[in-house]
């Protein structure tokens, strides 16, 4: 049986409400800080979506004491590595820096959070640069239209649905009053969780340190969550699309299912491992090695705190008939609604799923991560020490009746993608 | 709450470990970086078998020759072996580099004996079984196809084109013609050439100590025979002169892919970090000259940065941005600006000590896995860098001034010797390219339009 590293760590909340997680590892001089602020895309309002992650791009461009881009310039100075992302669900800002320069990054992260001093003229330039983002990211990509396309004919609640790099036109007309406001809104002391996890400095300092900096903000949030219910799908859902970008044929599918943590979940988590992880998977056996219908595909729920998709995309080899590779799914699907997976497959998918977990515990940075995903995902921390077994629990009638729950056609979204002229 | 920034603490040192090279009867070097706090283990087999070992006729052969070894060996067929991995929750992944080849596999610390045993089959006893390398063929060909909708894969492979004529450094990509022509025989011979003990280094990182290590590899790649490496001729590379601009018209594009690039120095150069600083300057990160002028400045693009391609025989830097279409002469210029203002103008003492302590942060990230240290070190050891390359590397760093930031810029980073690659619609870009530099315009297949 394998011995899964236990991670250590504390738990602190201040007074002003900020959740304080610190995990203390000395091997590299080396100390990773992480905010997570519980605002994403799901947050936003229609009108403005798009708003949460080009915020995300304002919290670089200045606050009281930090001018604009000083925060990575102060972190490169001291040979850190920083970055933000925004999901659906939180934004994360954080940086990983040589164990001496830790005030340094509380001090950084405190000035933001405490304030944003950000000018008409960086507000438009940043805006320029979120135009570029979704260009090179999604408009100038093969696939990348039917990607942002997908989810919003997935969801019927608009939380979900609606893209986390947003509408142009709601960016553009967004204000740096919406910026002002966005930030009073969310990012406060009672909305967010901070990490310090690798070499945090001697027994109980670093928390000292958390409340040096923070410690005295006072709390003026008032997020309102966002309804992420999401209403029975009753009919299948299929759109088809040209993408003049892309060169062979691809179909992007999902079934609507229970949302992170729940029994399903893992059920589900184990069946993706099943069917697609690894070349002796069902489908890479059926849809690659034995016919070479499908060229790459990926599969499983995608990792959403609030309603998920069990998802699955393939692009197809440009002889092959593509309601043929899709007849080929839904037959593996059908199987496993009628047939209990064999013992030794679902041992093969749990080895799998340890395997990748114990990999995330190899540096501090993503220790970090993973405690903050699991605060802010499933509300305790702790899970980190705990979260391999739920995988490591699931049985052939967990999956069997989560497969017979979700693989119905009334629950599956369906695009089609059709290459333009460049198509081979 | 203080308005300035806090001081640093004390600087913790950080010291680059002794790894030692044990060697095999059979030549097999063994480098072992012990690490026992997750029951993790990294084996990598490092082989000389790089693109550039491809005859000029096929450029598919070496990546066959490194594939096909996972799709059957005389007692295993492509499906045993996939169950075998997948069971075992090894991670097995092979690439191959301009002038290498990785074959290495992950795993947790319980399988490790069948790991190796593994990995010895394959680089032994791989026999390309017909159906297998057909089966390939026709995966690959899709993503030849594919790739080549890609603006970055199209870029680099231009660039690499114009400046290595007749050189092996232009053996960037196969084409579908490559992997029909091929038949086993000739996959069967380019393995037989390069896979062998002679010249290749195994990296062992985990929880095992070097003893452990050399009672393995005896066992199990102690009667590994010699492949017999042929050696390559390498013809001096193109002198780029003046500009040269290559439009590859890629229809319905809504942005310009743009790369600059130019020649600069082999890996092993001892003026090699120097390089790396003056490149720091120029577009190394988020802080750097490229991205605080063309994102943070004009909001012309996501980002701009430079890096640096270095191999045994020469290297260059490529300056990339995806940008507005609109702008993409404004963006070529002011990539000139900057390449002109690095050889101008002294980096300030504050902006050359954050490029070398990125350098330096970057380092010390490395040394916190045993996997990425081994890495370090095999690639020093496969391009023969000095023995106290990375225990010097800080010092090293630390000692390039602004005065030799702006002799490398000067030698290197001329804007009047430059190739330029746009991909792009032609209909919106090509009209702004002219006058830049010698205008060349190719379809996505490298055709002269």
């Amino acid at each position: 049986m394998l011995k899964t590293p236990r991670i250590e760590f504390e738990e602190h909340r201040l007074q002003n409400g900020l959740q304080v997680l610190l995990h203390q590892d000395t091997r590299v001089p080396l100390v990773h800080l992480s905010i997570h602020y519980r605002v994403g895309s799901s947050y936003e309002t229609p009108g403005l979506s798009g708003f949460a992650h080009l915020f995300e791009h304002m919290m670089f461009q200045g606050s009281e004491n930090v001018a604009k881009n000083e925060h990575g310039g102060y972190i490169d100075n001291a040979g850190g590595r920083w970055n933000a992302t925004t999901s659906k669900d939180r934004t994360n800002y954080y940086e990983t820096v040589p164990s001496h320069y830790l005030e340094l990054a509380l001090w950084l992260e405190s000035d933001r959070m405490r304030s944003l001093n950000v000018t008409e003229e960086n507000f438009e330039n940043q805006l320029q640069t979120v135009i570029e983002e979704k260009k090179q990211s999604y408009d100038n990509r093969p696939y990348g239209l039917a990607t942002l396309k997908f989810e919003q004919l997935a969801y019927e609640n608009w939380s979900y649905a609606h893209p986390i790099i947003g509408a142009v036109e709601d960016l553009e007309n967004s204000t740096l009053e919406d910026a002002a406001k966005f930030h009073q809104t969310y990012y406060g002391p009672g909305n967010a969780t901070l990490v310090l996890s690798g070499d945090t400095g001697d027994d109980g300092k670093a928390l000292k340190k958390v409340e040096q900096y923070f410690g005295d903000l006072s709390d003026q949030t008032h997020p309102e969550l966002p309804d992420l219910e999401e209403p029975e799908q009753t009919a299948e859902k299929i759109e088809r699309m040209t993408d003049p970008l892309a060169v062979l044929p691809a179909v992007y599918a999902g079934y609507h299912m229970p949302a992170l943590g729940s029994p399903e979940f893992y059920a589900l988590s184990v069946l993706g491992v099943i069917l697609s992880h690894g070349e002796s998977s069902r489908l890479h056996r059926k849809l690659i090695y034995h016919n070479n219908w499908v060229t790459s595909l990926s599969v499983g729920p995608n990792q959403y705190k609030g309603p998920e998709l069990f998802f699955i995309w393939f692009q197809v080899q440009s002889t092959v008939d593509v309601d043929q590779v899709l007849k080929a799914v839904d037959q593996e699907l059908k199987r496993v609604q009628e047939e209990k997976i064999p013992a030794q497959e679902i041992e093969k998918a749990k080895n799998q799923i340890a395997f990748r977990f114990v990999e995330q515990l190899a540096k501090v940075a993503r220790i970090g991560e993973l405690l903050a995903h699991y605060a802010l995902f499933l509300d305790d921390p702790k899970r980190i020490n705990h979260e391999l077994d739920r995988y490591l629990a699931v049985t052939e009638d967990d999956i069997l009746q989560a497969s017979q729950k979700i693989f119905t056609s009334q629950n599956r979204t369906l695009i089609f993608v059709e290459p333009g002229e460049n198509g081979q | 709450m203080t308005k300035k920034a806090p001081p640093p603490g004390t600087e913790k040192n950080i010291s680059y470990p002794e790894i030692p090279e044990q060697q095999l009867s059979n030549g097999l070097r063994i480098l072992v970086v012990p690490d026992d706090r997750l029951p993790q283990m990294f084996l990598t087999l490092v082989l000389p078998a790089g693109r550039v070992c491809n005859p000029d006729d096929n450029l598919a052969l070496v990546s066959l020759a490194v594939e096909m070894v996972k799709n059957g060996t005389h007692s295993r067929s492509a499906q045993d072996i996939s169950d075998f991995v997948d069971r075992r929750a090894i991670e097995y992944e092979s690439e191959v580099l301009m002038e290498h080849s990785f074959l290495s596999m992950t795993f947790l610390e319980d399988q490790l004996e069948p790991a190796f045993e593994l990995l010895t089959d394959m680089v032994s006893n791989a026999n390309f079984p017909d159906e297998e390398l057909a089966k390939t063929k026709v995966r690959w060909k899709s993503h030849l196809i594919a790739q080549r909708s890609q603006p970055n894969f199209l870029a680099n492979e231009r660039t690499f084109k114009i400046f290595y004529p007749n050189h092996p450094y232009a053996k960037v990509s196969m084409t579908p013609e490559h992997l029909e022509k091929t038949q086993r025989e000739s996959v069967q011979e380019t393995y037989r050439l390069h896979y062998g003990p002679g010249n290749a280094h195994l990296l062992m990182a985990g929880p095992f100590d070097g003893n452990r290590a050399m009672e393995l590899g005896n066992r199990f790649l102690g009667s590994w025979a010699n492949g017999e490496t042929p050696s390559i001729s390498y013809p001096r590379p193109a002198d780029i002169e003046g500009r040269l601009v290559c439009l590859i018209h890629r229809p319905h594009s809504v942005q310009s892919q743009i790369l600059v690039a130019g020649r600069t120095l082999p890996k092993a150069d001892p003026e090699a970090i120097a390089l790396k600083v003056t490149n720091q300057v120029l577009g190394g990160g988020a802080s750097a000259r490229l991205f605080l002028n063309l994102r943070e400045q004009k909001g012309y693009t996501y980002g701009a940065y430079s890096r640096l391609k270095s191999y045994r025989h020469d290297g260059l830097y490529m300056v990339g941005a995806s940008v507005k279409t609109e702008v993409t002469r404004e963006s070529i210029e002011e990539i000139f600006k900057e390449l002109e203002g690095l050889g101008e103008r002294l980096p300030e003492e504050k902006e050359l000590e954050r490029c070398q302590q990125e350098l330096i942060g970057s380092f010390i990230r490395q040394m916190e896995t045993s996997a990425s240290i081994g890495v370090l070190e095999l690639d020093r050891r496969i391009h023969e860098l000095p023995a106290d390359f990375y225990k010097n590397f800080i010092p090293e760093v630390r000692g390039v001034t602004s005065e030799k930031v702006v002799e490398i810029a000067r030698r290197f980073f001329d804007p009047d010797r430059v190739v330029v690659t746009v991909v792009g619609d032609r209909e919106s870009v090509e009209k702004e390219l002219r006058g830049i530099g010698e205008l060349r315009v190719y379809d996505v297949h490298g055709t002269p339009l």
